[in-house]
């Protein structure tokens, strides 16, 4: 799976922080890793006290994500303000203006939480849903699930 | 063939042989002041020099093969030049070269060739290693530079990148342009124990 292949990681520049346990990249940020792709403009990757990998945040206008999933011949594919990814569980928060595309089901909302590993989301609101901005359809930051229905066999005809 | 022409065909030879001649006399003349100005005005093999700051805690250790000297430009030239940078409460940063210069005052370092830094770690696996071919390094900033390509080896990961700027005692390391991160799937794989600790942000 892709988690057993190398991550690469390219950027304009870069700054290592040893005593604050960071590394962060800046301009045309991309990071691949076997068919897991993203993008941003700045990402920040963060090491704990045995300098292991903890988290890496993504930010940019939007971040980008794509990833073929293991029994799938389709792109899952998000975008978000800011996409936090977790190292120790697989997964992935996706923060403001957040849309996460599985096929021909579409989720958005202001906080949406992946699961890389099971290619599942979570779709959950902030508690303070209300005062959240409000996102690109015009919700209040509560999830919308967006179902395409399939075509019909007559209906192409 | 007429008089005139076998004299003239007689004398182009000797007028190319004397330019010659004249070119190289003006040649080895300047090589010899050039060696002449460059003679140190002493030498040392086996160089080992300590410097210790205001309160006598060693600062920089700079060892070398050999070592000249040149008074007029206050320069030193080094040979295997090695440099331990001490730290408070971290492993001395150690760096080497093939080639090295010291401007007058020991402001600058000026490494050429081989040019490596890193922080010794345990099982002889370095903390991390920095590689290029020519770096300045500022001793009394704590901080060394270069504008050549150059990889940061840490054991989790591989970065190259062109240039590059690291602040010794600060433990910070910028990567100035074009930069590309290798991680071991090791280091990404979910299945790791490591839990999601809370770190500040950023400022």
């Amino acid at each position: 799976s892709d988690s057993d292949k190398p991550m690469e990681i390219v950027a304009d520049s870069a700054e290592l922080d040893d005593q604050k346990g960071t590394t962060v990249y800046r301009g045309d940020v991309e990071v691949t890793q076997g068919s897991l792709f993203m993008s941003g403009h700045t990402l920040t990757v963060y090491y704990d006290e045995n300098k292991e990998l903890d988290r890496a945040i993504l930010e940019g206008d939007r971040a980008y994500y794509k990833q073929l999933p293991d029994d799938s011949d389709v792109y899952d594919e998000a975008w978000a303000q800011r996409m936090e990814r977790y190292f120790n569980d697989g997964m992935i928060i996706l923060i403001d203006d957040a849309k996460v595309v599985q096929e021909d089901v579409t989720f958005t909302g202001r906080r949406i939480e992946y699961d890389t590993i099971n290619s599942r989301v979570v779709a959950k609101s902030t508690p303070e849903g209300k005062d959240a901005p409000v996102t690109e359809e015009g919700e209040d930051g509560r999830v919308r699930v967006i179902i395409t229905p399939k075509k019909q066999s007559g209906d192409s005809e | 063939m007429s008089l005139r022409w076998r004299l003239i065909l007689l004398l182009l030879p000797l007028t190319a042989v004397s330019f010659y001649v004249v070119y190289q006399l003006e040649h080895d003349q300047q090589g010899d002041e050039r060696a002449a100005e460059r003679v140190p005005d002493y030498t040392m093999t086996d160089l080992d020099s300590l410097n210790m700051d205001v309160e006598g805690d060693p600062e920089t250790r700079l060892r070398a093969d050999f070592m000249a000297h040149f008074e007029d430009q206050g320069e030193t030239e080094l040979t295997g030049p090695r440099l331990e940078m001490f730290r408070p409460g971290r492993p001395p940063l150690h760096v080497r070269a093939d080639r090295g210069w010291v401007t007058s005052g020991n402001e600058v370092i000026l490494l050429r060739d081989n040019v490596r830094f890193w922080e010794p770690g345990e099982a002889d696996t370095p903390v991390f290693e920095i590689t290029t071919s020519a770096a300045t390094v500022y001793p009394e900033r704590d901080m060394a530079e270069t504008d050549q390509p150059a990889t940061l080896t840490t054991p989790e990961s591989r970065t190259d990148s062109v240039g590059m700027r690291a602040y010794m005692k600060e433990g910070r390391i910028e990567m100035l342009s074009r930069v590309k991160t290798v991680l071991e799937a090791s280091q990404t794989r979910p299945d790791r124990e490591t839990g999601r600790s809370e770190q500040p942000e950023p400022e």
